[in-house]
């Protein structure tokens, strides 16, 4: 088994669209949605005339369309050995540009989800260059699709469904209003319209035919919508997970910084501080031996007083050791993991193969991933020998950590592999664990990251 | 003169802790060696050694202005301008990378490197002081235990019995045969055959007796 450990979903995209699922089970987002309401509630909302005005706007723009398009491949073909005739064909997928940001911000009437451009940011000018990226995108393509999608909409479904709709509604209210103009043109085939009784009748039909329209408006703006979001409309996801990611680049970023400040701080300041109060406490023992031998009291209080400020450097030095290691900032990856090797408790193998620099943030994230697994070797493994391996091709780091131990290594069972995951995905790198029962467990960790410098070399 | 009949040395310190060298200084002094000068930075090291061309230098590895690894740098460059320049560098660390960068710096002289809380080991710490001046190697018990973990399972070292590596680990800590037997328990003759098999082992064979205990020890840090 090899599953892989980089979160699909950042946590916070996985809140969005939860909200989204909530949000939709009130409040419809789109004409679809609105249909799956009581028939009431939904026959009293806004959406049936949203529907209505996107049909109408459908018919119209879809009209204006079809002539201009035709107008343009028309002359355009017509022309097509003059260089203007060229141009016009070559701008009809540009036209198609601003048709699909107009048709993005009128999908706006039936459809609640934000609805940003798939388009590059681009700066406008140079032309030239505008023209050319924007020929090459997928989008500007799908939006011309689109544009012809729009026309033939229009001709085989937009006037039919305004027409059914305005026949629908506009009967039974002309029914209604016309008789009590005195106007008696109102005829349902032979059947003239022309009491008060008779026009109370489609009173109580009228509401029966707005249910019909409204209901049909909706499934057929609907189905408009959906093709409309589908064909123009860039992921909304993408930006808010790029958003997401970088900005817990820079909280581990900031994280990473302090750590090597308070690195320092100890450092400098608490470590120096006990260094010296250990020496002297060193010198102070040796005088008193020298000195003083008789007075054993004062010597044993002296050693005690040495032995602990021995054990408190002791500590403050792994402690140190584990917020940054110097090694890893002065020397690189290969040599802290060199170091890291030495003090497990299982014998490590080291076969690394990294003779370049690279950025402190993989290196950083790679350092606590074996550190962090070679730990988990020392306490599950119960492996004999472990093997830590370590590449750099010029695109991506690749560290495998391997162990003889007894596998089964399992993400679920709080080891603290989500952890690393985690880690990880801030750098875009990934975790490939295989770790079957009776071993060998291997942790394999990929970095994309482009070279840098080579190490410092010993001078 | 040292009160323990030993010869006075002329000694340098850089160390950025003030009150860590001061307390350095007063002690090397009592002990009957001269320290012309105790420095906070790299830079001044060099001045100083350039001034008062001292048989053995003590530096701290990490000082300013970057507080990286500039005091073994410094010492390196020394060992490069003054082959017959003891060093006795001192690091917070249990770095096997910055001990082997000083073992393969050239030179003849002798070379140490302690970590940093051994200092208050007084006695100890004098005598490495001492045996480094005298031309020895002294690497930290703590670096050479992690290099021999760190090594254990590749290259030659592989070729050598336990008791071979442990000899080997005395060795790289600077100590002489005789005292080598004594912490083993066993007469200094077996001493003398281990270190013959450690050399004949390591393909050593060929190279003066007083360097091969230096090249034993890059041994290890070449894996």
């Amino acid at each position: 088994m090899t599953p892989q450990y980089a979160p699909a979903v950042p946590p916070q995209a996985a809140n969005q669209t939860d909200q989204t699922a909530q949000k939709a089970k009130k409040e419809p987002v789109t004409a679809w949605d609105a249909i799956r309401l009581p028939p009431l509630r939904f026959l009293t909302s806004s959406w049936p005339w949203r529907a209505f005005g996107y049909l109408v706007t459908s018919s119209v723009f879809g009209l204006v369309l079809l002539l201009v398009l035709i107008g343009m491949v028309g002359f355009g073909l017509l022309a097509s050995i003059t260089v203007i005739g060229a141009a016009v064909l070559v701008a009809i997928p540009l036209f198609a540009i601003p048709v699909a940001a107009f048709e993005r911000r009128r999908l706006g009437l039936v459809d609640r989800e934000p609805a940003p451009s798939p388009h590059k940011q681009l700066p406008a000018k140079p032309m030239r260059l505008w023209l050319k990226e924007r020929l090459k995108e997928g989008a500007t393509w799908r939006e011309l699709a689109y544009a012809f999608v729009v026309v033939s909409a229009v001709l085989i479904g937009d006037l039919l469904g305004v027409f059914l709709c305005l026949n629908l509604i506009g009967f039974p209210l002309a029914a209604i209003i016309m008789p009590t103009l005195g106007d008696d043109s109102v005829a349902f085939f032979d059947w003239q319209i022309d009491s008060w009784g008779e026009s109370a009748l489609f009173l109580g039909i009228l509401p029966i035919a707005y249910a019909f329209a409204a209901y049909l408006a909706c499934v057929v703006v609907g189905a408009r919508a959906k093709i409309a979001r589908v064909m123009l409309v860039g992921s909304v996801d993408a930006p808010q997970y790029v958003e997401a990611v970088t900005s817990r680049a820079r909280l581990v970023d900031a994280f990473e910084a302090e750590r090597r400040r308070i690195e320092r701080d100890l450092h400098d300041g608490t470590q120096a501080h006990l260094v010296s109060l250990a020496f002297r406490l060193g010198v102070a023992e040796l005088e008193l031996g020298r000195e003083n031998p008789d007075n054993q009291e004062a010597r044993a209080l002296v050693k005690d007083a040495h032995r602990e400020a021995k054990v408190a450097l002791q500590e403050l030095r792994d402690l140190i050791r584990g917020i940054h290691p110097q090694v890893l900032t002065d020397r690189g990856l290969a040599a802290a993991v060199a170091e890291v090797a030495g003090r497990s408790a299982v014998p490590v193998q080291l076969d690394l193969r990294l003779d370049q620099r690279l950025p402190p943030a993989v290196e950083s994230a790679a350092y606590f991933v074996v550190t962090e697994a070679l730990t988990n070797v020392a306490r599950h493994s119960q492996a004999s020998v472990a093997f830590v391996h370590a590449r750099h091709d010029g695109r991506q780091l690749v560290v495998g950590i391997t162990d003889n131990g007894v596998g089964g290594a399992d993400p679920a069972n709080g080891s603290g592999l989500q952890g690393l995951a985690d880690r990880l995905a801030v750098v875009a790198g990934r975790l490939i664990l295989s770790s079957p029962p009776g071993g060998p467990t291997v942790l394999t960790l990929e970095i994309p990251c482009p070279t840098m410098g080579p190490v410092p070399s010993r001078s | 003169m040292p009160d323990d009949g030993t010869r006075s040395l002329t000694i340098v310190i850089a160390e950025d802790a003030v009150l860590l060298r001061e307390g350095v200084v007063s002690l090397l002094e009592r002990l009957g060696h001269r320290v012309p000068a105790a420095v906070g930075d790299a830079v001044g090291l060099v001045a100083a050694v350039d001034e008062h061309r001292p048989d053995i230098v003590i530096t701290d590895i990490r000082m300013p202005p970057t507080h990286t690894d500039e005091g073994l740098r410094a010492a390196v460059r020394l060992r490069e301008k003054y082959p017959t320049l003891a060093v006795l560098v001192l690091s917070q660390y249990v770095a096997s990378a910055y001990a082997a960068d000083l073992l393969e710096s050239p030179g003849t002289a002798g070379l140490g490197y302690l970590l940093k809380d051994r200092v208050s080991e007084i006695t100890e710490f004098v005598g490495a002081i001492e045996r480094v001046a005298d031309g020895q190697t002294v690497i930290d018990p703590d670096v050479v235990r992690q290099l021999l973990v760190q090594r254990r399972d590749t290259g030659p070292l592989t070729r050598l019995t336990a008791r071979e590596r442990e000899v080997l680990a005395l060795m790289a800590e600077g100590h002489a045969n005789a005292a080598i037997a004594r912490s083993l328990v066993v007469s200094e003759a077996a001493v003398a055959k281990h270190i013959g098999n450690i050399f004949a082992k390591l393909d050593l064979s060929e190279v003066e007796d007083g360097h091969r205990r230096v090249l034993a020890v890059l041994a290890y840090l070449n894996g």
